[in-house]
């Protein structure tokens, strides 16, 4: 569906974007996870064609960007962070002038309204002004006017940031129905947890690179090591040595009378570990399995610790 | 084709309306063209009250003396109340992240700059003619003397309409380049008025705008043609300069 390479854009000297590359397969909902200033909004600006780049490329379909921009800018919409509408208009006239823009005739305006009205659950206040909605309303109405003239690919630029857990939960699951509807959703965002819950693929962007990009599953699988924290009555240095020979341990962290057991294989260690350590004669006060999740891997990556 | 010059069209009309830009335009065009003439008419006795009678009776108010001073009040007031309505008119768009939807929708900005310009110009252009026929009404009854053909006086409120859109279209421009519409007014008046001292140097004269009001308040198009065509040029040139930089801004 979207396919960036080596894209850089700079302001003045400063490089806010250092080449990045990733892919976008259709259908897939992307999430595009970044600290505060990492460059997640500037690269979708660039993307959906309101700022330019300095260099690299991008592609819709195998087309390059900057050849067919009004044809690709056709089939997206974006919902920008902080969506500005014409305060004045009420929900009906605003999407009336995004559909004459778009080239949409007057019938199916009205139609469209409807149906983008009531997908995001504004239909009651749609007689209202748009000045007087309220943050959610807001983000909800971006949305469906990003949704108006059927773009085959969205970008929601942190559209969960200034909601409520339940407006956050209605615009995920809001994006999982548009991702059944076969639109392909891209997402940035600094909710690890929204990331999880949604995600089929992830890229994490830090300063301007790009760190890790792959699926989630991939990504779980590739860094998510399971830790077992055990507290012993006395100290655990004898335990910790015989534990560490052990074929699926990979490393063992001894720290008076606790222990943490990083397990490379986590099936191994669920059927065995428990017997070894009575076996082994030590009083266990306490046996817990710490999963380690995607903020793990987020804080660890981009503090650049190496080892995983 | 002219998807984004039918969207913005309406769009400007229904801001207008909401946003009352019809009626303060209109109060600061109509209001003059009521009051001046009762000013006018009442002007000699004011002044024969302060002066001896033979001296006050000098000052006699003609009707063309009063649809002159009309014209005089509007390009003082009426041209700042309009300047500084029009001038946030992409200012505005810009700095609030208005544009973002519809850029992001593929509008053309050229035809977002052109349906904004032929707008402004419309709107004003037919408050001025209203004010114009208003006022030709009130000055025949109260004022008389000296008389002007109605068909006369609303080639004066044509004329004055070429010149506001000279000045919209300098707006415009200067509203497309900063980012406050308060500085793209102050700017545009600035250059306005500076531009009436050098339209006595005879050289350029007749292309120079002011030329246009020189023949309104004469109340004959004789010698306005050469301004006029000028003045259609350079609105073009404005807004073609517009145009090319609202297709660079960043809108976001
Ligand atoms: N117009 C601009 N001029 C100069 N620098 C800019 C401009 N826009 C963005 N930047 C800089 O680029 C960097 C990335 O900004 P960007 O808005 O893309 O970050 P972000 O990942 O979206 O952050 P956030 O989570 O806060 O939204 C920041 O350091 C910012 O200061
Ligand atoms: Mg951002």
């Amino acid at each position: 569906m979207l396919r960036v390479e080596g894209l850089k854009k700079s302001y003045k000297d400063f490089e806010v974007l250092k080449g990045i590359d990733f892919e976008v397969p259709k259908g897939c909902i992307y999430g595009f996870l970044g600290k505060n200033g990492a460059g997640k909004t500037t690269t979708m600006n660039i993307l959906t064609g309101l700022i330019g780049f300095n260099g690299g490329n991008v592609f819709y379909d195998g087309k390059s960007f900057k050849d067919n921009k009004r044809s690709i800018l056709s089939m997206i919409g974006y919902v920008p962070q902080d969506p500005v509408f014409y305060g004045y208009m009420n929900a009906y006239e605003y999407l009336k002038f995004i559909g004459g823009l778009s080239g949409m005739v007057e019938l199916d305006i009205k139609r469209r309204s409807e149906e983008v009205l009531s997908i995001v659950g504004l239909k009651e206040a749609a007689k209202r002004k748009v000045g007087g909605y309220s943050g959610g309303m807001l983000q909800r109405f971006a949305i469906a006017v990003a949704l108006f003239n059927r773009p085959k690919m969205l970008f929601l630029d942190e559209p969960t940031s200034s909601l409520d857990p339940q407006g956050r939960m209605e615009i995920l699951s809001l994006i999982k129905e548009l991702k059944e509807q076969g639109i392909t959703v891209f997402f940035s965002t600094h909710i690890l947890n929204d990331i999880e819950r949604v995600c089929d693929q992830v890229t994490i962007l830090d300063k301007g690179v790009v760190l890790v990009s792959d699926e989630l599953k991939a990504l779980k699988d590739k860094y998510i090591k399971p830790i077992y924290d055990i507290e012993l009555e006395e100290p655990c240095e004898e335990v910790a040595a015989k534990i560490k020979s052990l074929e699926w341990v990979q490393n063992v962290v001894c720290h008076n009378t606790m222990m943490s057991v990083y397990v490379s294989d986590i099936e191994a260690s669920k059927t065995k570990l428990l017997g070894i350590m009575a076996d082994s004669g030590a009083a266990v006060i306490s046996y817990s399995l710490r999963k380690s999740d995607l903020e793990d891997i987020f804080i660890r990556l981009v503090n650049s610790d190496e080892n995983l | 084709m002219m998807r984004t010059f039918k969207a913005y069209f309406k769009k400007e009309i229904i801001e207008s309306i909401r946003q009352y830009r019809y009626v303060i335009i209109a109060i600061g065009i109509v209001f003059f063209a009521v009051s001046n003439p009762i000013l006018m008419k009442m002007l000699p006795k004011i002044l024969s009250n302060q002066m001896s009678a033979d001296l006050s009776s000098l000052f006699v108010v003609t009707r063309r003396a009063a649809l002159i001073n009309h014209i005089g009040d509007l390009l003082e007031i009426g041209f700042l109340v309009i300047i500084f309505t029009l001038s946030s008119t992409l200012s505005d768009e810009l700095i609030s992240k208005k544009l973002v939807f519809p850029y992001s929708k593929g509008c053309s900005p050229a035809q977002m700059v052109v349906a904004k310009f032929i707008h402004h110009v419309l709107a004003t252009s037919l408050i001025i003619v209203l004010g114009f026929i208003i006022n030709y009404y009130y000055v025949n009854i109260l004022i008389t003397g000296d008389d002007v053909p109605f068909l006369s006086y609303m080639l004066s409120a044509v004329l004055v309409g070429v010149y506001f859109m000279f000045n919209i279209g300098m707006c415009m421009l200067f509203s497309s380049l900063f980012k406050k519409g308060f500085v793209a007014g102050l700017i545009s008046i600035a250059v306005s008025y500076s531009l009436i001292p050098i339209s006595g140097i005879n050289a350029i004269k007749a292309y120079m705008p002011y030329r246009l009001i020189s023949a309104a308040t004469a109340f004959s198009i004789e010698g306005a043609v050469t301004a006029i065509i000028t003045a259609a040029a350079v609105s073009t040139l404005f807004i073609a300069l517009t145009c090319y930089r609202m297709s660079k801004a960043e809108v976001i």
